[in-house]
Protein backbone atom coordinates (compact mmCIF):
# COMPACT_ATOMS: atom_id res chain seq x y z
CA UNK A 1 0.00 0.00 0.00
CA UNK A 2 1.21 3.20 -0.37
CA UNK A 3 2.69 5.49 2.37
CA UNK A 4 -0.46 8.06 1.82
CA UNK A 5 -2.81 5.12 1.81
CA UNK A 6 -1.88 3.59 5.04
CA UNK A 7 -2.08 7.27 6.90
CA UNK A 8 -5.54 7.40 5.54
CA UNK A 9 -6.02 4.08 6.14
CA UNK A 10 -4.59 4.72 10.46
CA UNK A 11 -6.59 7.78 10.63
CA UNK A 12 -9.94 5.93 9.99
CA UNK A 13 -9.04 2.56 12.06
CA UNK A 14 -9.03 4.04 15.15
CA UNK A 15 -12.82 4.17 15.25
CA UNK A 16 -13.62 0.77 14.43
CA UNK A 17 -16.58 -1.43 15.29
CA UNK A 18 -17.29 -4.81 14.28
CA UNK A 19 -19.62 -3.67 11.67
CA UNK A 20 -17.47 -1.10 10.42
CA UNK A 21 -14.46 -3.53 9.98
CA UNK A 22 -17.05 -6.09 8.29
CA UNK A 23 -17.65 -3.12 5.98
CA UNK A 24 -14.34 -2.00 5.20
CA UNK A 25 -13.20 -5.90 4.42
CA UNK A 26 -16.32 -6.78 2.77
CA UNK A 27 -15.54 -3.89 0.47
CA UNK A 28 -11.84 -5.03 -0.06
CA UNK A 29 -10.99 -1.49 1.22
CA UNK A 30 -8.54 -3.47 3.36
CA UNK A 31 -7.32 -6.69 3.80
CA UNK A 32 -7.68 -8.63 7.44
CA UNK A 33 -4.24 -8.17 6.71
CA UNK A 34 -4.17 -4.93 6.66
CA UNK A 35 -6.05 -5.01 9.91
CA UNK A 36 -3.96 -7.12 11.45
CA UNK A 37 -1.03 -5.49 11.22
CA UNK A 38 -2.55 -2.32 11.98
CA UNK A 39 -3.10 -3.39 15.40
CA UNK A 40 0.68 -5.23 15.06
CA UNK A 41 1.50 -1.59 14.98
CA UNK A 42 0.01 -0.51 17.92
CA UNK A 43 1.31 -3.07 20.16
CA UNK A 44 4.80 -2.38 19.24
CA UNK A 45 3.95 1.11 20.26
CA UNK A 46 2.74 0.82 22.94
CA UNK A 47 3.20 -2.77 24.52
CA UNK A 48 6.28 -2.10 26.09
CA UNK A 49 5.54 0.44 28.81
CA UNK A 50 1.75 -0.93 29.07
CA UNK A 51 2.42 -4.88 29.11
CA UNK A 52 -1.08 -5.63 27.87
CA UNK A 53 0.29 -9.07 26.05
CA UNK A 54 2.43 -11.46 27.33
CA UNK A 55 3.02 -13.16 23.86
CA UNK A 56 1.96 -11.71 19.98
CA UNK A 57 0.98 -14.59 18.14
CA UNK A 58 3.21 -14.93 15.25
CA UNK A 59 0.78 -16.54 12.60
CA UNK A 60 -1.55 -14.24 12.93
CA UNK A 61 -0.23 -12.68 9.84
CA UNK A 62 -0.57 -15.74 7.69
CA UNK A 63 -3.67 -16.25 9.18
CA UNK A 64 -5.13 -12.81 8.59
CA UNK A 65 -3.45 -14.25 4.61
CA UNK A 66 -5.26 -17.15 4.17
CA UNK A 67 -8.63 -15.68 5.01
CA UNK A 68 -7.68 -13.28 2.39
CA UNK A 69 -7.49 -16.00 0.18
CA UNK A 70 -10.70 -17.64 1.04
CA UNK A 71 -12.83 -14.68 0.49
CA UNK A 72 -15.09 -13.03 2.68
CA UNK A 73 -17.58 -15.53 2.62
CA UNK A 74 -20.50 -16.26 5.64
CA UNK A 75 -17.93 -15.75 8.11
CA UNK A 76 -19.88 -13.67 10.47
CA UNK A 77 -16.35 -12.31 12.45
CA UNK A 78 -14.54 -12.22 9.34
CA UNK A 79 -10.96 -10.98 10.29
CA UNK A 80 -12.01 -9.68 13.13
CA UNK A 81 -8.53 -9.22 15.47
CA UNK A 82 -9.08 -10.16 19.05
CA UNK A 83 -6.79 -11.19 21.95
CA UNK A 84 -7.59 -13.71 24.34
CA UNK A 85 -6.73 -13.87 28.19
CA UNK A 86 -3.72 -15.76 29.08
CA UNK A 87 -6.05 -18.35 30.92
CA UNK A 88 -8.05 -19.18 27.94
CA UNK A 89 -7.09 -22.47 25.48
CA UNK A 90 -5.76 -22.35 21.92
CA UNK A 91 -4.62 -25.08 21.05
CA UNK A 92 -0.93 -25.32 20.34
CA UNK A 93 -0.39 -22.08 21.70
CA UNK A 94 1.17 -21.66 25.37
CA UNK A 95 -1.31 -20.94 28.18
CA UNK A 96 -0.23 -20.03 31.13
CA UNK A 97 -2.64 -18.29 33.40
CA UNK A 98 -0.07 -15.07 34.63
CA UNK A 99 1.49 -18.10 36.30
CA UNK A 100 5.18 -19.11 36.37
CA UNK A 101 3.65 -23.09 36.92
CA UNK A 102 2.54 -23.25 33.61
CA UNK A 103 4.93 -20.62 31.73
CA UNK A 104 5.74 -23.35 29.55
CA UNK A 105 2.64 -25.55 29.12
CA UNK A 106 0.73 -25.76 25.87
CA UNK A 107 -2.26 -26.67 24.96
CA UNK A 108 -3.43 -29.87 23.86
CA UNK A 109 -7.17 -28.60 23.05
CA UNK A 110 -8.97 -25.64 21.93
CA UNK A 111 -11.75 -23.83 24.71
CA UNK A 112 -15.13 -24.60 23.19
CA UNK A 113 -15.17 -20.08 22.85
CA UNK A 114 -12.40 -20.14 20.90
CA UNK A 115 -13.40 -23.04 18.71
CA UNK A 116 -16.87 -20.90 17.96
CA UNK A 117 -14.63 -17.85 17.36
CA UNK A 118 -12.52 -19.80 15.42
CA UNK A 119 -15.49 -20.84 12.97
CA UNK A 120 -16.69 -17.31 13.21
CA UNK A 121 -13.66 -16.21 11.53
CA UNK A 122 -11.63 -14.00 13.97
CA UNK A 123 -8.10 -13.77 14.25
CA UNK A 124 -6.20 -13.97 17.68
CA UNK A 125 -3.32 -11.71 17.90
CA UNK A 126 -1.95 -12.76 21.58
CA UNK A 127 -2.62 -13.59 25.21
CA UNK A 128 -2.73 -11.13 27.32
CA UNK A 129 -1.90 -10.64 30.76
CA UNK A 130 -3.45 -11.16 33.97
CA UNK A 131 -3.28 -11.91 37.63
CA UNK A 132 -1.96 -15.10 38.37
CA UNK A 133 -4.48 -17.88 38.25
CA UNK A 134 -7.11 -14.86 37.91
CA UNK A 135 -6.74 -13.81 41.33
CA UNK A 136 -6.59 -10.43 42.36
CA UNK A 137 -7.68 -7.14 40.82
CA UNK A 138 -5.11 -5.03 39.69
CA UNK A 139 -3.04 -7.37 37.29
CA UNK A 140 0.08 -6.82 40.22
CA UNK A 141 -0.28 -10.52 40.55
CA UNK A 142 0.84 -11.85 37.36
CA UNK A 143 4.26 -13.67 37.62
CA UNK A 144 4.89 -11.68 34.40
CA UNK A 145 4.75 -8.20 35.83
CA UNK A 146 1.86 -5.94 36.03
CA UNK A 147 -0.14 -4.57 33.01
CA UNK A 148 -0.30 -0.42 33.58
CA UNK A 149 -3.12 1.32 32.78
CA UNK A 150 -3.23 3.06 29.80
CA UNK A 151 -4.78 6.65 30.88
CA UNK A 152 -1.98 6.80 33.57
CA UNK A 153 0.86 4.21 33.50
CA UNK A 154 1.58 4.96 37.32
CA UNK A 155 -1.96 2.92 37.74
CA UNK A 156 -3.48 -0.18 37.54
CA UNK A 157 -5.41 -1.70 34.72
CA UNK A 158 -7.66 -3.29 37.32
CA UNK A 159 -7.65 -7.41 37.53
CA UNK A 160 -7.44 -10.06 36.94
CA UNK A 161 -8.13 -9.15 33.21
CA UNK A 162 -6.03 -6.57 32.86
CA UNK A 163 -4.46 -7.10 30.13
CA UNK A 164 -7.51 -7.80 28.43
CA UNK A 165 -8.89 -4.74 29.68
CA UNK A 166 -5.71 -2.52 28.07
CA UNK A 167 -5.43 -4.31 24.80
CA UNK A 168 -8.94 -3.00 23.88
CA UNK A 169 -8.14 0.62 25.36
CA UNK A 170 -4.49 1.41 23.99
CA UNK A 171 -6.16 0.07 20.49
CA UNK A 172 -3.96 -3.13 20.71
CA UNK A 173 -6.63 -4.97 19.41
CA UNK A 174 -10.82 -4.39 18.38
CA UNK A 175 -12.38 -6.64 20.84
CA UNK A 176 -10.70 -9.08 23.88
CA UNK A 177 -11.82 -12.13 25.93
CA UNK A 178 -11.57 -11.58 29.73
CA UNK A 179 -12.85 -13.83 32.54
CA UNK A 180 -14.64 -13.23 35.52
CA UNK A 181 -15.05 -14.37 38.60
CA UNK A 182 -15.76 -11.96 41.35
CA UNK A 183 -15.47 -8.70 39.20
CA UNK A 184 -12.32 -9.79 36.72
CA UNK A 185 -13.99 -8.31 33.85
CA UNK A 186 -16.10 -5.69 34.89
CA UNK A 187 -13.61 -4.04 37.32
CA UNK A 188 -10.70 -3.84 34.56
CA UNK A 189 -13.28 -2.72 31.98
CA UNK A 190 -14.19 0.39 33.97
CA UNK A 191 -10.80 1.10 34.84
CA UNK A 192 -9.57 1.49 31.33
CA UNK A 193 -13.03 2.91 30.08
CA UNK A 194 -14.17 0.09 27.76
CA UNK A 195 -17.33 -2.41 27.56
CA UNK A 196 -16.59 -5.79 30.00
CA UNK A 197 -19.74 -8.18 29.92
CA UNK A 198 -19.75 -11.03 32.71
CA UNK A 199 -22.57 -13.59 31.48
CA UNK A 200 -25.18 -15.17 33.36
CA UNK A 201 -23.39 -18.53 34.45
CA UNK A 202 -23.69 -21.10 32.50
CA UNK A 203 -24.78 -19.25 29.31
CA UNK A 204 -21.03 -19.55 28.27
CA UNK A 205 -19.04 -22.68 28.32
CA UNK A 206 -15.67 -23.10 30.34
CA UNK A 207 -14.43 -25.65 28.49
CA UNK A 208 -11.01 -24.90 28.10
CA UNK A 209 -11.11 -21.92 30.39
CA UNK A 210 -8.32 -22.62 33.22
CA UNK A 211 -10.18 -22.87 36.11
CA UNK A 212 -10.43 -21.07 39.19
CA UNK A 213 -13.91 -21.41 41.09
CA UNK A 214 -16.24 -23.57 38.96
CA UNK A 215 -19.52 -21.90 40.68
CA UNK A 216 -18.56 -18.29 39.50
CA UNK A 217 -16.15 -18.62 36.17
CA UNK A 218 -17.83 -16.68 33.28
CA UNK A 219 -15.59 -15.87 29.98
CA UNK A 220 -17.02 -12.62 28.77
CA UNK A 221 -16.12 -10.23 26.23
CA UNK A 222 -14.44 -6.46 26.34
CA UNK A 223 -15.36 -4.44 23.82
CA UNK A 224 -15.14 -0.40 22.65
CA UNK A 225 -18.71 -0.22 22.27
CA UNK A 226 -21.84 -2.30 24.00
CA UNK A 227 -22.83 -3.61 20.13
CA UNK A 228 -19.60 -5.43 19.98
CA UNK A 229 -20.25 -6.92 23.36
CA UNK A 230 -23.22 -8.77 21.85
CA UNK A 231 -22.24 -9.44 18.84
CA UNK A 232 -19.01 -11.87 20.31
CA UNK A 233 -21.37 -12.92 23.42
CA UNK A 234 -24.06 -14.11 20.88
CA UNK A 235 -21.35 -16.11 19.08
CA UNK A 236 -19.54 -17.51 22.27
CA UNK A 237 -22.70 -18.29 24.24
CA UNK A 238 -24.40 -21.96 24.20
CA UNK A 239 -25.02 -25.11 25.57
CA UNK A 240 -21.70 -27.60 25.82
CA UNK A 241 -21.68 -31.08 26.31
CA UNK A 242 -18.06 -30.34 27.52
CA UNK A 243 -19.48 -28.19 30.49
CA UNK A 244 -22.10 -30.22 31.85
CA UNK A 245 -22.68 -26.71 34.04
CA UNK A 246 -23.46 -24.59 30.50
CA UNK A 247 -27.03 -23.78 29.43
CA UNK A 248 -29.43 -23.09 26.82
CA UNK A 249 -30.28 -19.24 26.75
CA UNK A 250 -33.66 -18.90 26.59
CA UNK A 251 -35.38 -16.00 24.58
CA UNK A 252 -36.04 -12.71 26.39
CA UNK A 253 -39.31 -11.50 26.31
CA UNK A 254 -38.62 -8.07 23.93
CA UNK A 255 -42.09 -6.83 24.69
CA UNK A 256 -40.33 -5.65 28.01
CA UNK A 257 -38.06 -3.17 26.98
CA UNK A 258 -40.97 -0.66 26.27
CA UNK A 259 -40.97 0.37 29.46
CA UNK A 260 -38.21 -0.55 32.12
CA UNK A 261 -37.87 0.14 35.46
CA UNK A 262 -34.44 1.05 36.89
CA UNK A 263 -32.98 -0.16 40.32
CA UNK A 264 -30.70 1.94 41.93
CA UNK A 265 -29.02 0.05 44.22
CA UNK A 266 -28.48 1.58 48.05
CA UNK A 267 -25.08 1.33 49.48
CA UNK A 268 -22.75 3.37 51.77
CA UNK A 269 -21.59 6.25 50.08
CA UNK A 270 -18.71 7.06 52.54
CA UNK A 271 -16.62 4.18 51.73
CA UNK A 272 -16.54 5.15 47.86
CA UNK A 273 -14.52 7.90 46.51
CA UNK A 274 -16.97 11.24 46.04
CA UNK A 275 -16.45 11.46 42.24
CA UNK A 276 -17.41 7.86 41.77
CA UNK A 277 -20.68 8.35 43.62
CA UNK A 278 -21.17 11.79 41.55
CA UNK A 279 -21.01 9.62 38.63
CA UNK A 280 -23.82 7.33 39.51
CA UNK A 281 -25.71 10.32 40.24
CA UNK A 282 -25.41 11.45 36.60
CA UNK A 283 -26.57 8.33 35.74
CA UNK A 284 -29.48 8.23 37.60
CA UNK A 285 -30.65 12.05 35.87
CA UNK A 286 -29.10 10.89 32.43
CA UNK A 287 -31.88 7.51 32.94
CA UNK A 288 -35.11 9.75 33.62
CA UNK A 289 -34.02 12.12 31.16
CA UNK A 290 -34.24 8.54 28.92
CA UNK A 291 -37.92 7.82 29.97
CA UNK A 292 -37.17 5.39 32.16
CA UNK A 293 -38.35 5.13 36.21
CA UNK A 294 -36.18 5.09 38.24
CA UNK A 295 -36.47 3.52 41.99
CA UNK A 296 -34.16 2.59 45.21
CA UNK A 297 -33.18 -0.47 45.33
CA UNK A 298 -31.95 -1.71 49.30
CA UNK A 299 -30.28 -5.67 48.69
CA UNK A 300 -29.58 -6.03 51.97
CA UNK A 301 -28.35 -9.60 51.90
CA UNK A 302 -25.95 -8.25 49.03
CA UNK A 303 -23.31 -7.08 51.34
CA UNK A 304 -22.32 -10.06 52.42
CA UNK A 305 -21.05 -11.01 49.31
CA UNK A 306 -17.39 -10.24 49.65
CA UNK A 307 -16.85 -12.28 52.90
CA UNK A 308 -18.92 -15.27 50.90
CA UNK A 309 -16.90 -14.64 48.10
CA UNK A 310 -13.78 -15.14 50.47
CA UNK A 311 -14.85 -18.49 51.82
CA UNK A 312 -16.32 -19.92 48.89
CA UNK A 313 -13.58 -19.00 45.95
CA UNK A 314 -10.47 -20.24 48.26
CA UNK A 315 -12.53 -23.65 49.03
CA UNK A 316 -12.92 -24.23 45.21
CA UNK A 317 -9.36 -22.72 44.59
CA UNK A 318 -8.07 -25.18 47.01
CA UNK A 319 -9.58 -28.20 44.99
CA UNK A 320 -8.91 -26.35 41.71
CA UNK A 321 -5.76 -25.97 41.84
CA UNK A 322 -4.38 -29.12 43.69
CA UNK A 323 -3.93 -30.69 40.01
CA UNK A 324 -1.01 -28.20 39.79
CA UNK A 325 1.42 -30.68 41.33
CA UNK A 326 4.44 -31.33 38.82
CA UNK A 327 3.50 -34.83 37.79
CA UNK A 328 1.40 -34.22 34.25
CA UNK A 329 2.33 -30.64 33.18
CA UNK A 330 3.57 -27.49 34.59
CA UNK A 331 6.77 -26.99 36.31
CA UNK A 332 8.45 -29.24 38.46
CA UNK A 333 10.45 -28.83 41.20
CA UNK A 334 12.11 -31.73 42.50
CA UNK A 335 12.16 -32.38 45.90
CA UNK A 336 13.95 -35.53 48.37
CA UNK A 337 10.18 -37.70 48.16
CA UNK A 338 7.37 -37.40 46.36
CA UNK A 339 5.37 -34.95 48.72
CA UNK A 340 8.44 -33.09 48.85
CA UNK A 341 8.15 -33.22 44.89
CA UNK A 342 4.63 -31.45 45.42
CA UNK A 343 5.58 -28.81 48.05
CA UNK A 344 8.42 -27.93 46.20
CA UNK A 345 6.93 -27.33 43.18
CA UNK A 346 4.18 -25.44 44.31
CA UNK A 347 6.15 -23.12 46.17
CA UNK A 348 7.78 -22.44 43.28
CA UNK A 349 5.30 -22.44 40.32
CA UNK A 350 2.22 -20.23 42.69
CA UNK A 351 2.87 -16.62 44.05
CA UNK A 352 2.11 -15.28 47.23
CA UNK A 353 -1.46 -14.23 46.79
CA UNK A 354 -2.38 -17.71 45.05
CA UNK A 355 -0.60 -19.79 47.87
CA UNK A 356 -2.77 -17.43 50.36
CA UNK A 357 -5.95 -18.14 48.61
CA UNK A 358 -5.39 -22.04 49.09
CA UNK A 359 -4.67 -21.72 52.22
CA UNK A 360 -7.32 -20.00 52.82
CA UNK A 361 -9.63 -22.47 51.08
CA UNK A 362 -8.07 -25.37 52.75
CA UNK A 363 -9.17 -23.51 56.15
CA UNK A 364 -12.78 -23.42 55.72
CA UNK A 365 -13.25 -26.80 54.24
CA UNK A 366 -11.21 -28.36 57.05
CA UNK A 367 -12.34 -31.05 60.19
CA UNK A 368 -14.35 -28.55 62.24
CA UNK A 369 -14.81 -25.51 60.67
CA UNK A 370 -16.50 -27.07 57.97
CA UNK A 371 -20.27 -25.75 58.83
CA UNK A 372 -19.20 -22.60 60.66
CA UNK A 373 -17.36 -21.06 57.05
CA UNK A 374 -18.45 -23.17 54.15
CA UNK A 375 -21.69 -24.43 55.16
CA UNK A 376 -22.44 -21.17 56.33
CA UNK A 377 -21.38 -19.44 53.27
CA UNK A 378 -23.52 -21.37 51.08
CA UNK A 379 -26.44 -20.88 52.79
CA UNK A 380 -26.05 -17.28 52.61
CA UNK A 381 -25.45 -17.40 48.92
CA UNK A 382 -28.48 -18.87 48.87
CA UNK A 383 -29.94 -16.01 50.69
CA UNK A 384 -28.23 -13.27 48.47
CA UNK A 385 -29.70 -15.10 45.24
CA UNK A 386 -33.26 -14.84 46.91
CA UNK A 387 -32.49 -11.07 47.90
CA UNK A 388 -31.97 -10.36 43.69
CA UNK A 389 -35.23 -12.68 42.89
CA UNK A 390 -37.28 -10.32 45.07
CA UNK A 391 -35.65 -7.15 43.95
CA UNK A 392 -36.53 -8.64 40.14
CA UNK A 393 -39.82 -9.56 40.81
CA UNK A 394 -41.51 -7.23 38.36
CA UNK A 395 -45.30 -8.47 40.12
CA UNK A 396 -44.23 -7.78 43.80
CA UNK A 397 -42.75 -4.27 42.24
CA UNK A 398 -39.98 -4.90 41.12
CA UNK A 399 -37.05 -3.80 38.62
CA UNK A 400 -35.84 -4.73 35.07
CA UNK A 401 -32.58 -3.91 36.07
CA UNK A 402 -30.29 -2.84 38.80
CA UNK A 403 -27.62 0.21 38.92
CA UNK A 404 -24.06 1.04 40.73
CA UNK A 405 -20.93 1.92 40.71
CA UNK A 406 -18.50 -0.72 39.49
CA UNK A 407 -15.50 0.19 42.18
CA UNK A 408 -15.16 1.76 44.92
CA UNK A 409 -12.59 4.02 43.65
CA UNK A 410 -11.00 4.79 39.79
CA UNK A 411 -7.88 3.32 38.59
CA UNK A 412 -5.24 3.30 41.78
CA UNK A 413 -1.59 3.35 41.64
CA UNK A 414 0.38 0.76 41.36
CA UNK A 415 1.74 -0.98 44.89
CA UNK A 416 -1.32 1.02 46.68
CA UNK A 417 -3.16 -2.03 47.62
CA UNK A 418 0.08 -4.76 47.60
CA UNK A 419 0.25 -4.75 51.19
CA UNK A 420 -2.89 -5.30 52.81
CA UNK A 421 -4.67 -8.63 50.57
CA UNK A 422 -8.38 -7.36 52.25
CA UNK A 423 -7.87 -3.91 51.57
CA UNK A 424 -7.55 -5.53 47.91
CA UNK A 425 -10.82 -7.83 48.26
CA UNK A 426 -12.54 -5.10 48.72
CA UNK A 427 -12.48 -4.04 45.54
CA UNK A 428 -14.89 -6.63 44.74
CA UNK A 429 -17.94 -5.05 46.84
CA UNK A 430 -20.18 -4.05 43.63
CA UNK A 431 -19.07 -6.80 41.61
CA UNK A 432 -19.42 -9.90 43.33
CA UNK A 433 -23.11 -9.55 44.43
CA UNK A 434 -24.10 -10.79 40.95
CA UNK A 435 -21.90 -13.48 41.20
CA UNK A 436 -23.40 -14.73 44.24
CA UNK A 437 -26.56 -15.35 42.19
CA UNK A 438 -25.25 -16.33 38.89
CA UNK A 439 -26.35 -12.76 36.82
CA UNK A 440 -25.23 -11.00 34.07
CA UNK A 441 -23.78 -7.21 34.48
CA UNK A 442 -22.05 -5.16 32.17
CA UNK A 443 -19.62 -2.34 32.84
CA UNK A 444 -20.12 0.19 30.36
CA UNK A 445 -17.89 3.74 30.38
CA UNK A 446 -19.24 6.39 32.00
CA UNK A 447 -17.09 9.51 31.95
CA UNK A 448 -13.70 10.03 33.86
CA UNK A 449 -12.88 11.42 36.96
CA UNK A 450 -10.96 14.78 37.69
CA UNK A 451 -7.82 13.03 36.95
CA UNK A 452 -8.79 11.81 33.68
CA UNK A 453 -9.55 8.10 34.63
CA UNK A 454 -12.23 6.49 33.49
CA UNK A 455 -15.47 5.85 35.90
CA UNK A 456 -17.86 2.46 34.89
CA UNK A 457 -21.51 2.23 35.23
CA UNK A 458 -22.59 -1.49 36.29
CA UNK A 459 -26.02 -2.56 35.15
CA UNK A 460 -26.63 -5.99 36.76
CA UNK A 461 -30.02 -7.89 35.25
CA UNK A 462 -31.90 -10.94 36.15
CA UNK A 463 -30.11 -14.70 34.36
CA UNK A 464 -30.09 -14.44 31.07
CA UNK A 465 -31.04 -10.86 30.84
CA UNK A 466 -28.26 -10.07 28.53
CA UNK A 467 -30.43 -8.45 25.79
CA UNK A 468 -31.52 -6.10 28.84
CA UNK A 469 -28.37 -5.02 29.10
CA UNK A 470 -27.32 -4.52 25.59
CA UNK A 471 -30.97 -2.13 25.55
CA UNK A 472 -29.93 -0.15 27.69
CA UNK A 473 -26.07 -0.25 27.21
CA UNK A 474 -26.48 1.01 23.27
CA UNK A 475 -29.08 3.40 24.55
CA UNK A 476 -26.81 5.29 27.34
CA UNK A 477 -24.01 4.69 25.38
CA UNK A 478 -25.47 7.60 22.78
CA UNK A 479 -26.86 9.57 25.44
CA UNK A 480 -23.42 10.08 26.87
CA UNK B 1 -5.09 -21.17 62.81
CA UNK B 2 -2.18 -23.50 62.10
CA UNK B 3 -0.61 -22.18 59.31
CA UNK B 4 2.08 -24.93 58.69
CA UNK B 5 -0.74 -27.80 59.16
CA UNK B 6 -3.06 -25.99 56.91
CA UNK B 7 0.03 -25.88 54.24
CA UNK B 8 1.23 -29.30 54.67
CA UNK B 9 -2.27 -30.31 53.75
CA UNK B 10 -2.43 -28.37 50.66
CA UNK B 11 1.20 -29.69 50.29
CA UNK B 12 2.50 -25.90 49.53
CA UNK B 13 5.52 -24.94 51.57
CA UNK B 14 6.00 -21.47 53.03
CA UNK B 15 9.05 -20.04 54.36
CA UNK B 16 8.84 -18.63 57.74
CA UNK B 17 8.31 -14.92 56.78
CA UNK B 18 5.76 -15.98 54.45
CA UNK B 19 4.19 -18.15 57.38
CA UNK B 20 4.31 -15.05 59.94
CA UNK B 21 2.83 -12.80 57.54
CA UNK B 22 0.15 -15.21 56.44
CA UNK B 23 -0.63 -15.10 59.95
CA UNK B 24 -1.01 -11.79 60.50
CA UNK B 25 -3.25 -11.41 57.07
CA UNK B 26 -5.66 -14.22 58.23
CA UNK B 27 -6.22 -12.89 61.38
CA UNK B 28 -7.75 -9.34 59.38
CA UNK B 29 -9.34 -11.24 56.82
CA UNK B 30 -11.19 -14.05 58.90
CA UNK B 31 -12.47 -11.05 61.15
CA UNK B 32 -13.91 -9.77 58.13
CA UNK B 33 -15.51 -12.69 57.04
CA UNK B 34 -16.90 -13.39 60.41
CA UNK B 35 -19.35 -10.91 59.83
CA UNK B 36 -21.24 -13.61 57.68
CA UNK B 37 -21.95 -14.79 61.76
CA UNK B 38 -25.10 -11.91 61.63
CA UNK B 39 -26.70 -13.23 58.53
CA UNK B 40 -30.08 -15.13 59.80
CA UNK B 41 -30.23 -18.52 57.39
CA UNK B 42 -33.11 -19.88 59.57
CA UNK B 43 -35.39 -19.72 57.21
CA UNK B 44 -33.25 -22.14 54.89
CA UNK B 45 -33.03 -25.10 56.55
CA UNK B 46 -35.29 -27.13 54.34
CA UNK B 47 -35.49 -25.83 51.38
CA UNK B 48 -31.88 -24.93 51.04
CA UNK B 49 -30.90 -27.87 48.65
CA UNK B 50 -34.52 -28.09 46.77
CA UNK B 51 -33.93 -26.30 43.39
CA UNK B 52 -30.19 -27.05 43.48
CA UNK B 53 -28.27 -28.14 40.30
CA UNK B 54 -27.99 -32.46 39.96
CA UNK B 55 -25.03 -33.77 38.40
CA UNK B 56 -25.14 -34.48 34.82
CA UNK B 57 -23.42 -37.75 34.30
CA UNK B 58 -22.20 -39.29 30.81
CA UNK B 59 -22.00 -43.43 30.42
CA UNK B 60 -18.53 -43.79 31.44
CA UNK B 61 -16.88 -45.52 27.91
CA UNK B 62 -14.63 -43.54 25.14
CA UNK B 63 -15.06 -41.93 21.85
CA UNK B 64 -11.70 -42.71 20.75
CA UNK B 65 -9.43 -45.83 20.18
CA UNK B 66 -7.44 -46.28 23.41
CA UNK B 67 -3.82 -44.59 22.99
CA UNK B 68 -4.70 -41.73 20.33
CA UNK B 69 -3.64 -38.96 22.55
CA UNK B 70 -1.19 -40.06 24.86
CA UNK B 71 2.00 -39.15 23.33
CA UNK B 72 0.12 -35.54 23.30
CA UNK B 73 -0.84 -35.74 26.72
CA UNK B 74 2.41 -37.15 27.73
CA UNK B 75 4.55 -34.13 26.49
CA UNK B 76 3.98 -32.25 29.91
CA UNK B 77 4.95 -34.67 31.99
CA UNK B 78 8.80 -34.29 33.29
CA UNK B 79 8.82 -37.65 33.67
CA UNK B 80 7.57 -40.55 31.25
CA UNK B 81 8.37 -44.44 30.17
CA UNK B 82 6.57 -46.58 28.02
CA UNK B 83 3.61 -44.65 27.96
CA UNK B 84 3.18 -44.26 31.93
CA UNK B 85 4.01 -40.86 33.87
CA UNK B 86 6.72 -41.49 36.38
CA UNK B 87 7.17 -40.65 39.55
CA UNK B 88 9.21 -41.06 42.97
CA UNK B 89 8.00 -44.13 45.25
CA UNK B 90 4.35 -43.02 46.85
CA UNK B 91 5.01 -45.08 49.71
CA UNK B 92 8.12 -44.90 51.61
Amino acid sequence: MRKTDILKLNMSLNNLTIKKTQELLKSKQISARDLVSYYFGKIEEKNKDINAYLEVFGDALGEAERLDKEGFGRKVLFGVPLAVKDNILIEGKTCSAGSKMLQNYRASYDATVIKKLKEAGVIFLGRTNMDEFAMGASTENSAFGATKNPFDLTRVSGGSSGGSASAVAMDGCLVALGSDTGGSIRQPASFCGVVGLNPTYGSVSRFGLIAMASSFDQIGPMTKTVEDAEIIFNIIKGKDAMDSTSSLTPDFDDKKFLKLKVGVLKYDKSGVDKEVNESLEKSVKILKDMGYELTEDNLEKAFHSVSCYYILVPAEVSSNLARFDGVRYGLFKEGKSLTEDYMETREAGFGLEVRRRIILGTYVLSAGYYDDYYTKAQKVRELIRMDFDKAFDLAGGGVDVIISPVSPSTAFKIGEKTNDPLKMYLEDIFTAPAKMAGLPAISIPNGFDSKGLPIGLQITAPRFGEKLLFEIGKKYESNL
Amino acid sequence: MEIEKLAKLARINLSSEEKEAFQKEFEAILGYISTLKEANVDGLENDFFKNKPVNKMRLDESNHEAGKFTKESLEGAPFAEDGYIKVKHVFE
